[in-house]
């Protein structure tokens, strides 16, 4: 009698896991992109902005091509959104140099491109725990420690978050607004 | 001796045609080996703390020789530079480039993720309608002068406002 119940409870317990499983998945999911950096107007978390569609991507202010062209593309995608469907919406441009980058400059340089974006960092072994969860890229390309000309070579991709805060698009190199508009569409 | 100091005009009117075009030639090489076309030139706005800029332009050769841009100036930065993007593996990188070669009768377009120039460490943001002084430095010592207008960066990339949705 003692084996039966032994052998239901393993059922239970065995099904308990499988159906929980991917709820479980999702939040491990959930947890690899959360993060948390400093604005100019304070720390924010990507959990800050559940209900919310969330566009991140990692530069530099120094980056004088892809990372204000790339952040240029997705502001005019937006322009085709109404404002209304805006207030739904927040671009967080997070700096891979802050080193360089500060906060006040940051949130001009983020604003800038719409008034929907911020800019923020932390330090820098925290940018790299960030990056890596993400499976994006970067590195501070110095000639010799006194270097304050260097360029970072980086990845650019967008990440795409749903209200939920699930990832749902991962754009890569973006060269026109229609692919993020597209993408943006689908959930905006 | 009429007839021979006729022939003999004759010949130092032909020597003269002959160095004169020769003159023409060497003189129009010489300004055809300098000159190079520029077109479409702009440069992107920055936001206000942004500390570098980008030119982008087309650069056309109609000479018989190559040219080579081997030096930039402008007042502007601290450093102007001619730079290259390559990408591997989908990490972008950016390699300052010692010279810049113009084959004859070609053109080589500086653009997005491309070749450009890089104004390092602006002295001030650059704002839509400003007009930059720059200067082009050939391997041949020449200097050309050209003026680059500031142009929104939203310029280039198509508007598709019929998908407002509301």
């Amino acid at each position: 009698m003692k084996s039966i119940l032994i052998f239901i409870l393993s059922l239970i317990s065995i099904a308990i896991l499988l159906i929980s499983k991917p709820y479980i998945q999702k939040y491990q999911t959930k947890q690899k992109y959360e993060f948390k950096l400093q604005s100019f107007d304070g720390d924010i978390k990507l959990s800050d902005f559940r209900g919310k569609i969330v566009a991140v991507y990692f530069g530099y202010m120094y980056c004088p091509d892809v990372c204000p062209n790339t952040l240029s593309l997705l502001s005019q995608a937006l322009d085709s959104f109404s404002s209304k469907k805006l207030k739904d919406f927040k671009g967080i441009f997070i700096s891979v140099d802050p080193l360089r980058d500060d906060l006040k400059n940051l949130k001009d340089y983020s604003t800038y491109f719409h008034s929907n974006f911020i800019g923020v960092t932390s330090d820098q072994n925290n940018i790299k725990t960030i990056t890596k969860n993400y499976g994006s890229y970067f590195v501070l390309e110095k000639n010799g420690t006194n270097d304050i000309d260097y360029t970072v070579a980086h990845t650019s991709y967008i990440y795409l978050f749903d209200r939920n805060g699930n990832l749902v698009s991962k754009l890569n190199h973006i060269t026109s607004s229609e692919e993020i508009f597209e993408a943006l569409n689908k959930i905006l | 001796m009429l007839l021979y100091l006729k022939l003999l005009g004759g010949f130092k009117m032909l020597l003269r045609y002959i160095l004169l075009f020769g003159y023409l030639i060497f003189f129009n090489v010489s300004i055809y080996a300098s000159s190079l076309i520029i077109k479409d030139a702009y440069i992107n706005p920055t936001p206000n703390g942004a500390k570098n800029g980008v030119a982008f332009m087309k650069i056309f050769n109609n000479s018989p020789e190559d040219i080579v841009i081997t030096n930039l100036k402008s007042n502007i930065s601290r450093k102007t530079e001619l730079h290259t993007h390559n990408m591997l593996n989908g990490i972008m990188r950016m390699h300052k480039l010692s010279r810049l070669t113009i084959k004859k009768k070609s053109i080589v377009e500086l653009k997005s993720m491309s070749y450009h120039i890089m104004f390092i460490g602006l002295k001030k943001s650059l704002k839509k309608e400003d007009i930059v002084k720059l200067k082009l430095i050939l391997s041949s010592k020449e200097e050309i002068d050209i003026k680059i207008p500031v142009k929104s960066i939203k310029h280039k990339h198509k508007k598709h406002n019929k998908h407002i949705s509301h």
